[in-house]
Order: C-alpha cells, then sequence, then structure tokens
C-alpha cells in the first residue's frame, strides 16, 4: 500500500503580519481617544488616586486669558449651553492649562452651571 | 482535386486554462497600515480622570434663590479651606497642597461634613484640582467653591 504524502504548504508571511496588525489598530482604536491639535497641547491639572475615564466630547477648552473653544471652534458664553442641549452627550468636558488662574476658570463654570450644563474638569492621572 | 485533399495549416494557439487566483492580501495589509498609522498618531493614549465641578441637579436653572432672611443655620460644621498658590489652609495651619490628603485622612465622618473652598486670587487650576481630587475620593458630603478670595 502506497502512504501518500501530504504536500506541506509553506507558512503564510502576510497571513502572521496582518493578525498583529489587526490587533494593533484594535487597540488603538479602543483605547485612544482623538484630540485636536490645540487640546493636546494642553499642560492638564494632575490628580492622585482617581478613577481613569474616557474623553468624550463636548470638550470645553478655557484659555489663560478667558478665550473659550467648544470642541475646536471659537464661541461665545452664552452659546454653549444651547450647543451642549443640542448634543448627544449633556455633560461638558472642560479643559484648563494647569497654570491658569482658577478664577477664570471658575467665572464661565459657574456661569454654566447656573444655566443647568453639569460639567467636569479633566486631569491626568499621576502614578504614585 | 477534391476540396478536401487541400492542404489545411491548422494553428493550435496555446491558451492556458485559467487558475483561480490566490486572495491577494497586500493590498488589504497596506490600508490597515495606512490606518493603524492614522490612529497612532491621532490618538492620546492619557490617563484621564474627570472631576465633577457642578452637577446637574445642583443647579436651579439660572433662577437665584432668595431666602427670607440673610441668616442660614448649618446643621454640622463646614469644613472650610482656604486655596493659595501651591498651599491650602485649613483652620489655623497652612500645608502644602499635596499634603491635604493627609490631613482629610485624620477627619471624622467626612460624609457628613460639607466643605467649602476659598480661591484666593492667586490660586492656580491645579491648586483647586488637587483641593478637588482629594475631597472627591474621601467623599465628602458637599464641597461648595467660592472664588476671588484675598
Amino acid at each position: 500500500m502506497k502512504i501518500r504524502r501530504r504536500q506541506r504548504k509553506a507558512p503564510d508571511f502576510s497571513l502572521a503580519t496582518i493578525n498583529i496588525v489587526f490587533l494593533l489598530l484594535l487597540f488603538f482604536v479602543v483605547a485612544g481617544t482623538i484630540t485636536a491639535p490645540k487640546e493636546a497641547a494642553i499642560d492638564l491639572p494632575t490628580t492622585v488616586a482617581l478613577p481613569l475615564e474616557r474623553l468624550p466630547r463636548p470638550l470645553l477648552v478655557i484659555e489663560p486669558n478667558g478665550q473659550l473653544i467648544l470642541d475646536g471652534s471659537s464661541t461665545a458664553l452664552d452659546d454653549i449651553a444651547s450647543t451642549v442641549r443640542s448634543g448627544p452627550s449633556q455633560i461638558l468636558h472642560i479643559l484648563v492649562p494647569a497654570k491658569a488662574n482658577a478664577n477664570v476658570a471658575l467665572a464661565p463654570i459657574l456661569h454654566l452651571a447656573a444655566q443647568g450644563i453639569e460639567t467636569r474638569l479633566v486631569t491626568i492621572r499621576q502614578t504614585q | 482535386m477534391n476540396v478536401d485533399e487541400v492542404p489545411q495549416l491548422r494553428f493550435a494557439l496555446a491558451i492556458p486554462a485559467r487558475r483561480p487566483r490566490p486572495f491577494a492580501l497586500t493590498p488589504l495589509v497596506d490600508v490597515i497600515f495606512l490606518l493603524l498609522i492614522f490612529f497612532m498618531l491621532s490618538s492620546q493614549i492619557l490617563p484621564y480622570s474627570l472631576l465633577t465641578l457642578t452637577p446637574a441637579a445642583a443647579s436651579d436653572g439660572g433662577q437665584e434663590r432668595v431666602r427670607e432672611t440673610g441668616l442660614v443655620i448649618q446643621e454640622r460644621p463646614t469644613l472650610l479651606l482656604i486655596v493659595r498658590r501651591g498651599t491650602i489652609r485649613a483652620g489655623a495651619n497652612t500645608i502644602k497642597s499635596e499634603e491635604l490628603g493627609d490631613v482629610l485622612d485624620t477627619h471624622e465622618a467626612p460624609q457628613k461634613t460639607p466643605v467649602t473652598l476659598l480661591l484666593s486670587r492667586n490660586a492656580t487650576v491645579q491648586d483647586l484640582a488637587t483641593a478637588l481630587g482629594a475631597l472627591t475620593t474621601r467623599k465628602f458630603a458637599s464641597v461648595s467653591i467660592v472664588g476671588g478670595v484675598r
């Protein structure tokens, strides 16, 4: 009886590569948050021991001079509440540089609070 | 001469039989590499933490509540903290902002104690975030912020 030997196929290099690349892609899509260059450049305040969270929109940048940038475009304080209410998320996330004066940041936050907008300050968690 | 007897030239064109092409992965890999480079460059993998400043339920729709009298009677004593640049004054003691957590750990029943943060004019956002972070993790009853204190 003649035993037929199965021909061995050479392992496909591109298939292995694509698997790794798919995994990397999945990691960056899940773990990353897309930010505008101006938002990414802000030196955020640091906190310790708070839970980690993602950074959803809408994002309000309060510049040290009091200028307000909502999701990448300059905006007036009175227009923010209506824009946030019309969006999918009703929580406004605030980015302020760590070295900015707290009172400059507090004024628009209090104005928005009076209009019923929930606000959250974005910080970077420092490893202890 | 019979027609059938005419010599004929026969050409046999060698057309190879169509073989099924193997699935080409290279264009797919190219596109996925481009997507990978895009996400690597555009996304930020930073450990974000969010501090709640003003919960929605706390707002009163812009209507300022007017009390009948100016006298406010607190059921429980309020913890008063004066936030300055780099330091925090708690009672008679002035401590570094980073030491606030240690001081708050000695506080009894934080869940029942409201806190008022007085922000001095030179206080930075980092000072405010440090104080709020320490108070949030220890679950104080409520935190009120007053700005522009000398």
